[in-house]
């Protein structure tokens, strides 16, 4: 393999960056303190540590559980609505017109709604995560639908498709590429959210853990959740979004 | 027996004129020409044929019956477009799959079917390439394919060798040529490609520019001269007249 090769595969200059920042972080944290900026070494002996005792599990599971939850209803409702606005002019504006309405929503609207609604229970992050996922997810999928390829519908007319059968074998595939966009958005943003939606609400996940270890004054602990965090959505990325990515390039022209 | 009658027909878009009362019928296992200058209507006479379109006013008659009546008449007619127009998603299988399952419910039917069109066109080998790996020659001929795995009655077939190198078209038209003498099947090309017409048909149908009319019915084709000479010379009218 060529050095130019190797640095692209292994990310070598952002690796160089990453290790003059730890060190930079070092010594800033001995100038202003361990509660202000723990120490690198802190940090990742409490990573170790929550590791070593499960506790890590608990948590990220907790989180998981909500925002896959309300992810994937986000994606049944928005191919649901997708399907009606595909078959009916008149649900295409009206689906449109509340997008637009949710697409305004301010997150903390929804936070507050799903605790009066819901109380101190999963169904508030979960439900939480839907409303902030739903309309990304659906604002893709409405452009996608204005550029369907209108021949690909002709060829369906010669060889009978019903309306189904086109929404299956044209329609879908077609948003299918836009569709992973609004996925990989939809996702990183619910997740984010959903951990405030748990700062508020529940008793487990991230969310909760990080405003606890602030609460007790472990900023240390604040730092490898703030770390897990990055770490789950870039292993979510890869493992998933990148696959499917991946799946689309291999017959795209 | 004619397989296909075209009786008075007549497509008006709004205003425009496009196809001005014209009949013709098409015999079975026929390779017939639609012929005429560029932007005269073969593609809208194509598709009124097929049912993607209706007519202002005529039938077109599938064994004497009225097309518009036959609830089903689309299962007899294979499709092939000037661009390929196969599913970009789809691996070559799957893209005559998906549209043959309409027809056939039988799964190992439809994979008998499916293997003997692929195997016909030289492409069997290819079945689980994505189209954007293949040419564009063979994308044609999976097109084609496509056209057949419905077995079809006839197949209309809109300049589908208009987007190809001289090689490919060439090598293609062969091809088809075998397909139709092969399978039988009834074919109705659309061109406005002098050698094309004369090579490719069997009967020649000339038309007018728009509003599209039938000028002469070419059915001997053994004077190739004097009938490259008529085609030239109605394309060059209706190109000054443009």
């Amino acid at each position: 393999m060529k050095q130019k090769e190797l640095i692209e595969k292994f990310h070598i200059p952002t690796f160089i960056v990453v290790v003059v920042i730890i060190i930079l972080w070092g010594l800033a944290s001995l100038k202003v303190g361990r509660y202000l900026l723990p120490a690198p070494s802190s940090v990742l002996f409490g990573l170790v540590k929550i590791i070593a005792t499960g506790i890590i599990w608990k948590h990220v599971f907790s989180t998981l559980f909500r925002v896959i939850l309300g992810f994937i209803f986000a994606v049944i409702v928005s191919l649901i609505l997708i399907l009606l606005a595909y078959k009916w002019k008149n649900a295409k504006i009206i689906i449109k017109d509340f997008n637009s309405i949710l697409n305004s929503f301010s997150v903390f609207v929804w936070i507050v709604l799903a605790l009066i609604w819901f109380g101190i229970t999963d169904v508030a992050a979960i439900f939480t995560t839907l409303m902030i996922t739903l309309p990304i997810l659906l604002s893709n999928l409405l452009e996608g639908l204005e550029h369907i390829d209108k021949r690909f519908l002709e060829v369906g007319s010669i060889y009978k498709f019903t309306k189904f059968d086109e929404f299956r074998n044209i329609i879908l595939p077609s948003l299918f590429p836009s569709f992973i966009g609004g996925m990989r958005a939809g996702f990183g943003l619910g997740l984010k959210i959903s951990v405030v939606a748990e700062m508020f609400g529940v008793t487990t996940g991230i969310g909760y853990i990080l405003n606890y270890s602030r609460e007790i004054l472990a900023t240390d602990m604040v730092f490898v959740w703030a770390i897990i965090l990055i770490l789950i959505m870039m292993l979510i990325d890869k493992l998933i979004f990148e696959t499917l990515t991946k799946k689309v390039k291999k017959w795209q022209y | 027996m004619a397989i296909l009658e075209v009786k008075n027909l007549k497509k008006e878009f709004e205003n425009l004129k496009v196809i001005d009362n014209i009949s013709f019928s098409v015999e079975k296992g026929e390779f017939l020409i639609l012929f005429g200058p560029n932007g005269c209507g073969k593609t809208t006479l194509l598709k009124l044929i097929a049912g993607l379109i209706e007519p202002t006013s005529g039938d077109v008659l599938l064994h004497g019956e009225n097309l518009k009546k036959k609830l089903n008449h689309l299962h007899k007619i294979g499709f092939v477009f000037q661009e390929d127009r196969l599913f970009p998603w789809e691996t070559v299988y799957e893209n005559l799959n998906v549209i043959s399952e309409h027809f056939f419910s039988n799964e190992k039917e439809r994979q008998v079917i499916i293997k003997k069109y692929l195997n016909l066109v030289g492409l069997w080998n290819f079945k689980d390439y994505y189209p954007n790996k293949l040419s564009g020659g063979m994308r044609q001929k999976v097109a084609l394919a496509r056209a057949l795995a419905i077995e079809p009655e006839f197949i209309l077939l809109d300049e589908p060798f208009e987007a190809l190198d001289v090689y490919s078209r060439e090598k293609l038209q062969e091809e088809t040529l075998k397909i139709w003498k092969e399978t039988n099947k009834t074919m109705i090309l659309v061109t406005h490609n002098i050698d094309e017409a004369l090579k490719m048909g069997q009967k020649i149908i000339l038309l007018s520019g728009r509003p599209s009319k039938v000028i002469k019915i070419f059915t001997d084709l053994s004077k190739k001269d004097e009938i490259k000479k008529e085609l030239k010379n109605t394309i060059y009218k209706y190109e000054q007249i443009r």
